[in-house]
């Protein structure tokens, strides 16, 4: 079965939402979301759909086959991509 | 009249929750029990293998797996696993750790059932045990059974997941 990778923590953590508030929000328990974070569990499309609903972005944004880039990667790349 | 039976189903309410039992049902405290099922079990085949091999020992080796049998039914209240028709709010990963872990309970007990008939019939005819001992070698079997479908899922889901809090 492969691995599914999230960005859960990252999201929650820019929103200020605490696990259990995120369960809540999507019909879970706060355990659930720890096991997705940890990747321990891959969640069903529905679960998927309904936490990405909940960010309100695209579920391809949260939930991938690959790793997802680093934040400091990510900054800077950005940061070489401003400087002239 | 109305007041004083508020007052009293009030204090009747009071006085259950005083008693703990309400907490329990409402919300039982379910935690990884690594070793109290591998306990459970050991007791219980200790026992059956002792009914086994020494059949003036039947007694004896009845108490071992009644004391694995016991013990076992503790298990699914405090177990990760969530048991069937509970008040919990069971959600698709606990109904996924379930089934998994009922799967696991079932292949065992289709093991055991079947190797167990295989050798109390086996024992039976070759020491010429008397009617009444294979009943009580199949009672056994049965209970030990009945053991291994209480603690297999406990112990599936304690060895296969790591404990996790509500804010880690």
């Amino acid at each position: 079965m492969p691995v599914i990778h999230n960005r859960i923590p990252l999201f929650r953590a820019e929103r200020g939402i605490s696990r259990r508030a995120l369960a809540e929000a999507v019909g879970v328990n706060p355990q659930t979301i720890g096991y997705l974070e940890r990747g321990d569990y891959s969640p069903s499309l529905e679960l998927a759909m309904k936490i990405a609903g909940h960010f309100d972005v695209p579920v391809e944004l949260l939930f991938s086959f690959q790793p997802f880039e680093s934040v400091s990667a990510a900054l800077r790349r950005a940061g070489d991509l401003q400087e002239p | 009249m109305p007041r004083f039976n508020d007052r009293l189903l009030d204090g009747l309410d009071a006085a259950a929750k005083r008693t703990g039992i309400p907490g329990l049902v409402t919300k039982p405290r379910r935690r990884h029990l690594y070793w109290l099922p591998v306990v459970a079990l050991t007791l219980a085949t200790a026992g059956i293998v002792l009914g086994l091999v020494r059949t003036d020992l039947l007694t004896e080796g009845y108490g071992l797996i009644m004391a694995g049998f016991t013990l076992a039914m503790v298990l699914p209240i405090f177990g990760p696993v969530k048991i069937w028709g509970g008040s919990e709010v069971v959600d698709e990963f606990d109904r996924v750790m379930r089934s998994r872990a009922f799967l696991a309970a079932f292949a065992s007990i289709s093991v055991v059932a079947v190797l167990g008939m295989l050798v109390s019939g086996g024992l039976a005819l070759l020491n010429g045990w008397p009617v009444l001992v294979l009943v009580r070698q199949l009672i056994a079997l049965i209970l030990y059974l009945i053991t291994l479908y209480s603690a297999v899922p406990t112990l599936y889901s304690s060895w296969t997941t790591q404990p996790i809090g509500e804010d880690d």
